[in-house]
């Protein structure tokens, strides 16, 4: 009885920190404001999550091998660009039309991925300063492709995944589910997923025992890249326009989620279970402190506040956890 | 060599491995048994380390050549090694600490549950590594966190990884050097296990009483050379001594003693994390050697005094006087005229890129600035004089660090702190990886600055050195200080280093 009780206290210590981080935030929005207990509500925030979680797969990836990956919120920007400007070209586009927008869009993120891949995975040049340049290379490619302009007003057929609905549930919601419960049972499940651990945790002990770093490596960044020219395509037809800034920032909001989700900066520890949680903290705290009346500005600085405060708590904890373990190894030894 | 009727597993024939300015490894040959516990010996640098790298296709061969039963053997890589069947477990653990057991086990070679989707199949992963473990008779759990384990313990999980892939020949570096009796025990308890299979083992010990309790045969080597091998039961512990040593030691170590002068330094029941109730003095004109395990907690002393290691009681005296600082860092250690040489020069001594001329006086900015501004000609003039009184080869001194050899690279973080005149100085490991003609040097400079009276604090696992530089040695063990011998007392001698090593828990080397 009572180790079945220490079980579940356990097992209750393993829930990240961010899902009592969501809890509290939603009780206290909800205190204050009766709408956000809303369906309509929820159901809003959850679509505010959905681009971003899968986004943030990629991201996840790129952190939990110890790297970063900075193109994102560019690599969206240069696939969405890509799909809009495809989509112009017909008066009203048909469904096939739409997947190969959709198509090009994959293409694009891919082709973004391969180039972060080369130089990261097989050239192994500092993922900081590669990714960091392709960021600027595809924001740039961006306002190429349409001079700079906004390309808006699509029909139906587009707006169909980022904006229709199946019976009462939204399509984003499926797609961002499906996406991420995909890569969620990878992770955990494949040799890939095994080996992104690996590589984060310890490179040389990966590489000393025949794990293939570099191309593990490729791939984290060239999925990377797929998911952010999804993301990208999702974008454009959730908010029916894109423009050449229309995902900046979407690097950084997906760094906060993973990392607000528990995945550490030092590689191996962490996981697409607790980005999830992270991706739809931030999502709950915009969308509470603005339903309670905060300006735009006044959001970000909280959520930037509640990040530091999650960080620092998370960090205090695995300090006194390091201290305690060097002792027990002090004892033992 | 070798008796006909034992089979022989690997043998090794001339090989040589250079690194710029060292001769590692140099002609080496000898052969390994199916079956047999193979010990090798020898001071430090004398190129086992590198020797065991080369088996484990860790280092390439610069000449030379290799047989695997029977057959050449040249692994490209660490995989290639462990296809053929050897393994190696490296001193310093190597271990995905936020992995599981068996996820470190089977790292690079999980198991498939659907060979298509690449599905790992982790069940099956923890069965097989729980039977690995309850073969060897191990008592750890297949999930449990790889951090949460003891040194001692992680070593058991690069053993069981060793085993998992069926090596025929298992090669272990100083595995014993930071593990106390029990686990030791153990050790061997597994490997005497692994040798009744058949299984070879390689290993590198420093201490007596390992070789004689568990070695079938042992190799000294010495300076990169091959010296000898023997058979443990034929040992005459002297002959081996002197196969190890092979020159007197009073060649090497020149020490002019002198009578000790005012206290320096000392330390008064100082506490921190990995090292407890520790006091000792230094005294003016005085050499203290540091001895114990690595892992023991003494680089962590001197870290404390040098303000890099938090201290969590006791006081640490300087010239006589208590430190009292709340925030005590290395940058006031210095002012208080400490110098701390660290063990690895690589990271913690030296700015690699850097020329030497500004490594060297990285600490004594202030003698070499006029106002904010550097004076580059004082900068050349002060660090060539360095350059020139410690023999530093180098074509100039605006090389950089990163080119010059191992013995050349300490030459220069020992340059550096003379700049600052300190009055105290810790060092660390002072000739790890450095050859013998640079050890030499080293310990001179040593004794000039004893001589001058500055006072020196040693740690250095070479029992020799440390036993041929020391007014008097300290010796620790799991944080603790546990003895202090004085040169004054009884003199150090061979067969006081005969006996520290086989008494064990005093010194690893």
């Amino acid at each position: 009885m009572n180790s079945q009780r220490n079980g579940l206290v356990k097992k209750m210590a393993r829930i990240p920190m961010i899902f009592w981080g969501i809890l509290a935030a939603s009780i206290l929005f909800g205190s204050l404001q009766d709408k956000f207990f809303l369906w309509m509500n929820v159901e809003n925030i959850l679509r505010n999550t959905a681009i971003l979680l899968i986004v943030s797969i990629g991201m996840t990836m790129a952190i939990l091998s110890g790297k970063i990956d900075l193109s994102v919120g560019g690599t969206m920007t240069f696939a969405g660009m890509a799909s809009a400007v495809f989509l112009k070209q017909f008066a009203d586009p048909a469904a096939s039309h739409v997947a190969a927008a959709l198509l090009l869009a994959v293409v694009a993120g891919a082709a973004v991925g391969a180039v972060n891949g080369y130089f990261i995975g097989v050239k192994k040049y500092d993922n900081w300063l590669i990714s960091f340049a392709t960021m600027s290379i595809t924001f740039g490619l961006a306002q190429v492709v349409t001079g700079g302009n906004i390309i808006s007003g699509f029909n139906k057929s587009v707006r169909f995944l980022g904006d229709g609905k199946i019976g009462a549930v939204s399509v984003l919601l499926i797609v961002a589910a499906v996406l991420v419960g995909v890569m969620w049972y990878a992770l955990r499940n494949t040799r890939f997923g095994m080996h992104i651990y690996a590589v984060g945790d310890s490179e040389q002990c990966a590489e000393l025992s025949g794990v293939w770093v570099g191309k593990v490596n490729f791939q984290i960044y060239l999925l990377s890249g797929i998911f952010a020219g999804i993301s990208g395509f999702l974008l454009l037809s959730k908010t029916n326009s894109m423009g050449p800034i229309a995902a900046e920032g979407y690097e950084f909001n997906a760094i906060a989620a993973t990392i607000v989700g528990g995945t550490s900066f030092d590689g191996g520890k962490g996981g697409l279970g607790g980005t999830i949680f992270g991706a739809l903290f931030i999502a709950v705290v915009k969308n509470g402190l603005q339903l309670i009346g905060f300006s735009v500005y006044l959001q970000q600085t909280c959520v930037g506040v509640c990040i530091l405060a999650i960080i620092l708590i998370d960090v205090l904890g695995s300090h006194v956890k390091r201290k305690k373990r060097m002792r027990r190894q002090y004892k033992d030894a | 060599m070798g008796i006909p009727s034992k089979e022989v597993r690997m043998e090794i024939r001339h090989i040589c491995k250079s690194f710029p300015g060292v001769k590692a490894v140099d002609d080496v040959s000898f052969d390994i048994r199916k079956g047999e516990i193979h010990v090798l010996i020898g001071e430090n640098g004398a190129g086992k380390s590198t020797l065991l790298k080369m088996l484990a296709g860790i280092y390439s061969i610069d000449a030379g050549e290799i047989l695997l039963e029977g057959k050449p053997y040249h692994p490209k890589n660490v995989i290639d090694a462990q296809k053929n069947g050897v393994a190696m477990i490296h001193q310093e653990l190597n271990m995905m600490q936020n992995r599981t057991v068996a996820q470190n086990v089977f790292v690079g070679r999980e198991p498939y549950r659907m060979e298509k989707l690449k599905l790992v199949d982790h069940r099956r992963m923890l069965r097989e590594c729980r039977e690995v473990l309850e073969s060897l008779d191990i008592d750890l759990q297949p999930d449990a966190l790889v951090k949460d384990l003891s040194i001692a313990q992680q070593q058991m999980v690069e053993l069981t990884k060793a085993i998992s892939m069926r090596s025929s020949l298992l090669i272990m570096d100083e595995p014993t050097s930071s593990l106390t009796t029990k686990e030791i025990d153990n050790l061997f308890r597994i490997t005497r296990q692994l040798k009744e299979s058949g299984t070879s083992v390689l290993f590198i010990s420093h201490r007596m009483e390992e070789i004689l309790e568990i070695g079938d045969r042992v190799t000294v080597m010495r300076d990169g050379c091959y010296v000898g091998t023997r058979e443990v039961e034929h040992l005459e512990m002297q002959e081996l001594i002197t196969m190890m040593i092979g020159r007197s030691l009073e060649d090497v170590y020149c020490r002019n003693y002198q009578e000790a002068g005012r206290e320096a330094l000392r330390l008064q029941n100082l506490t921190g994390l990995r090292f407890r109730n520790v006091s000792l003095e230094v005294r003016q004109g005085e050499v203290v050697g540091l001895a114990g395990l690595v892992g023991a907690g003494r680089t962590e002393i001197a870290k404390a005094v040098f303000g890099y290691e938090p201290v969590e009681g006791g006081s640490i005296f300087v010239q006589g006087e208590e430190l009292k600082e709340r925030f005590y860092t290395p940058r006031k250690a210095i002012q208080k005229s400490i110098s701390f040489l660290p063990e690895n020069r690589k990271e913690e001594g030296l700015f690699l890129d850097w020329p030497i001329r500004s490594n060297i006086t990285q600490v004594a900015l202030n003698q070499i600035s006029k106002g904010i501004f550097i004076d580059k000609k004082k900068e050349e003039s002060l660090s060539d004089s360095q350059i020139e009184a410690l023999k530093i080869i180098t074509t100039s001194g605006e090389k950089k660090v990163l080119e010059l050899s191992g013995g050349n690279q300490q030459k220069v973080v020992v340059a550096k702190w003379l700049m600052t005149k300190s009055r105290v100085f810790i060092f660390d490991e002072p000739t790890r990886g450095i050859d013998v003609g640079a050890k030499s040097e080293i310990y001179e400079i040593i004794d000039r600055l004893a001589s001058e009276g500055a006072a020196i604090l040693i740690i250095s696992s070479d029992m020799p050195e440390l036993i041929g530089l020391s007014d008097r040695i300290y010796t620790m063990k799991d944080g603790e200080i546990i003895g202090m011998l004085d040169r004054k007392k009884k003199a150090f001698s061979q067969e006081v280093i005969l006996k520290l090593i086989m008494e064990g828990g005093c010194a690893d080397e």
